[in-house]
């Protein structure tokens, strides 16, 4: 109880089931650790090892770099993405153990930013992958970035970090969008096949 | 017994590529016996960009082709166009043009030594060189308002005067950088785990560094004394002295003596122009009335600079009209990344690679814009 | 004698058909010739007058008049000079030879006018998909295609995003008026 901050004891204080309060524990738990696996897609990469060095040390906030796409529980998109991209962020991100997160910096995944007209990028992140959060700025400085991932540690502490649920459950409605992109391109089936219930039918 | 050839990707997503690329790698073993390039990760279509933009509005993308390093992008156009419209830029903005760059250059410098670190698993030499390098940031934040794009060098002279006392603060962040070096040598490049790693990999030579036309500090540690700063002196470097640090082993391990010089000559370049910084106030050349509306006449050009990884060229086309009919960029990476990486590779191991393509300063968004 | 560029774009005059030819700056030139002269001016400067490099091949669109203008900027790491040698090719259906031959790198800078353009250069070794992935229709760089009307077409601009995602500055300013309030009430 001593490493309780005075916030966590008010929350604790409030709950009254039993099975709450080992809920609220998970997710005590689940965001002190956060594994990050920085997808430099764009120019945001440039930010990302200032914040994890000695600097901003992101570490200090339980924020640190993963290898691998299983090992991480939260991919940061750094920017905006090309089409190209995009594709490979996908897989990448079906790969990953629940739970897992999604944060996108600067404004580009959230609107096209600066390349609105450009034909080779997407203009909106959302409709592709569930965002739980984004960081405006072109591109958001260290502490806006260390500033996303306390707004993604109060999200998970509330339970509502549940993007990876929504994508399981409409699972339909975001591989149509992502074919309206890739055509009759589209990646392969085996990162994603159990999210379907009748085993995989995309 | 014959052994199986096995195809890997590395990249991507994958902590030891220079950014957003992918190699796609044959491996006999741990030994690699063909490699591709695949770049387009980042391509944005700049190009097509500029040419829906007015010059003004194009100014402030440009920045944008390169993030590391994103000053000689706006010096190169703003002096493109320039010399299409014909500005003549007052002396102040030259000098601090020049400031600019060697600040841009030394940051860059800082990084390409955290990756070479980080490449090789050496997880000091990231947290100190990036944690010096935001003190440059923040000069930079302080002179032109951001950290890492600026939009500082406009078409026509700079954006803004120098703040009270940004000098002495240059000077100071001078010598402690110059103070740290002797502990980056001991740290990395005089590690006996870093010497036996680098040296007699990833070897360049002359007559191959000629004929693929490689460029920057790649150049440099093959024996060539070739720098477009010397060789085709812009802004206010025929005014400074400095010399260009040349290697002759071309391997990694030269790559990193010529870039370790080079941070040196850069501090001493900018000593030299805290000395001789002009305290007039002109800073803008006398600009085209309309401020919405600058025609370009017709007419074409190529304009170079050097930045911490070569020259970077720029091939820009007026049509006498307020955008720009073409400006077509050729960064350093798309000689060094793309033929000659795929050469460089073959036959060395697999652990090498991300240590290759880090001392070649590849970088995929200014192939591919 | 020093070298100037007067001198060496006499030189290449005599030697091969000039259409045209100026000096823009100190040290940059442009040549213009035509497409059968453009290999033999190029191997004349590398092998003859030293022009190791090959910096750029740039490409530019000139709609109105039906023609691309393809430029190779040679550079001399001697003299430190740039000849730029233009050639005008159609815009639709054209093909140049490669320059592989001559500068390695020209592949790399073929491939890619080859992506952007359209432009046909027989004899690259590696003329296939570089930036783009599946890209169908015309090459993005000419003139006439319209980036605007593609992006309409292909992506859809921003609409209401998912109701869960939050926005970090909104996040900030609650959590910033959350410790308003805690420590308001400490006051009091």
């Amino acid at each position: 109880m001593d490493n309780l901050n005075k916030k966590d004891k008010a929350q604790l204080k409030e709950l009254k089931s039993p099975m709450a309060v080992v809920d609220w524990a998970v997710n005590w738990f689940r965001k002190q650790s956060i594994f990050m696996l920085a997808y430099g897609t764009g120019c945001g990469a440039i930010e990302i090892p200032p914040t994890v060095t000695a600097r901003y040390d992101a570490e200090r906030f339980g924020v640190r770099g993963a290898a691998t796409p299983r090992q991480a529980d939260v991919i940061v998109l750094s920017g905006y993405l090309a089409v190209k991209t995009l594709k490979r962020v996908i897989r990448t991100y079906e790969q990953m153990q629940e739970p897992k997160y999604v944060i996108a910096l600067g404004s580009c995944p959230i609107n096209g930013g600066m390349y609105w007209d450009s034909y080779n990028t997407i203009k909106q992140l959302d409709r592709y992958l569930p965002v739980d959060v984004t960081v405006a700025g072109c591109m958001p400085r260290p502490e806006a970035v260390l500033e996303g991932f306390m707004a993604l540690k109060d999200k998970i502490q509330r339970g509502e970090a549940e993007g990876a649920r929504d994508y399981r459950d409409n699972i339909e409605k975001y591989k149509n969008n992502q074919k309206e992109i890739f055509g009759d391109k589209m990646l392969p089936g085996y990162t994603c096949d159990w999210y379907f219930s009748d085993g995989g039918s995309f | 017994m014959a052994q199986d050839i096995i195809t890997i990707f590395h990249g991507p997503q994958h902590p030891g590529i220079t950014g957003n690329m992918s190699v796609e790698l044959d491996l006999l073993g741990e030994t690699i016996k063909r490699a591709e390039t695949h770049v387009g990760y980042l391509h944005r279509g700049f190009e097509k960009m500029i040419e829906r933009r007015t010059v003004l509005q194009a100014f402030t993308i440009v920045c944008r082709i390169c993030v590391p390093e994103p000053d000689p992008n706006e010096e190169n156009f703003a002096r493109g166009v320039e010399e299409l419209m014909g500005l003549e830029v007052p002396e102040k903005a030259k000098w601090l043009r020049t400031m600019v760059l060697e600040m841009a250059r030394l940051q860059a410098q800082m990084l390409w030594f955290a990756g070479q670190g980080g490449s090789l698993g050496h997880y000091i030499s990231p947290q100190w060189a990036v944690a010096d390098r935001d003190l440059i940031l923040d000069l930079f934040e302080e002179l032109t308002g951001g950290r890492v794009y600026h939009m500082y060098i406009t078409p026509g002279g700079v954006r803004r005067d120098l703040p009270e006392g940004f000098l002495g603060r240059l000077g100071h962040f001078l010598d402690y950088l110059e103070s740290r070096l002797p502990e980056y040598d001991n740290m990395l490049l005089r590690n006996p785990v870093f010497l036996e790693r680098a040296r007699g990999v990833g070897i360049i030579d002359p007559a191959t560094a000629r004929e693929y036309g490689v460029v920057g500090p790649n150049l440099r540690a093959c024996g060539f004394m070739n720098d477009i700063r010397k060789d085709e002196p812009y802004e206010m470097y025929g005014e400074v002295d400095f010399i260009v640090p040349t290697e002759t082993s071309g391997d990694v391990y030269g790559r990193a003596m010529v870039r370790r010089a080079e941070i040196e000559q850069s501090i001493s370049i900018l000593r030299q122009i805290i000395r001789r910084m002009p305290a007039e106030k002109e800073i803008m050349a006398v600009l085209p009335k309309n401020h919405r509306k600058w025609e370009v006449p017709k007419g074409d050009t190529l304009v170079k600079t050097e930045s911490a990884r070569g020259e970077y060229s720029y091939y820009m086309v007026g049509d006498g009209t307020d955008k720009l009919r073409r400006v077509q960029v050729k960064g350093p990476s798309a000689v060094h990344a793309i033929t000659l990486l795929e050469e460089m590779l073959v036959d060395s191991q697999l652990s090498d690679v991300a240590m290759i393509m880090n001392s070649l300063g590849t970088n995929p968004p200014e192939i591919e814009r | 004698m020093t070298e100037t560029i007067d001198n060496l774009l006499e030189r290449i005059g005599r030697n091969f058909q000039i259409t045209g030819q100026e000096v823009k700056k100190a040290g940059l030139a442009a040549l213009h010739c035509s497409q059968e002269q453009l290999h033999g001016v190029l191997i004349y400067l590398k092998e003859v007058e030293k022009f190791d490099t090959l910096t750029m091949i740039g490409c530019a669109d000139w709609i109105e008049d039906d023609y691309f203008e393809l430029s190779y900027m040679a550079y001399s790491f001697t003299t430190f000079f740039t000849v730029m040698v233009k050639i005008r090719v159609s815009r639709d259906g054209s093909s140049v030879p490669t320059v592989e031959g001559i500068w390695r790198q020209a592949r790399t800078f073929e491939r890619e006018i080859h992506e952007m353009f359209g432009v046909d250069f027989p004899g690259n070794t590696r003329l296939k998909e570089f930036f783009l992935e599946n890209w169908q229709g015309m090459p993005p760089m000419k003139r006439d295609f319209d980036t605007v009307q593609f992006v309409k077409d292909h992506y859809k601009l921003r609409e209401e995003g998912r109701e869960g995602a939050c926005n970090v500055s909104v996040e900030r300013k609650k959590r910033i008026d959350a410790k308003k309030l805690e420590l308001k009430k400490e006051g009091e």
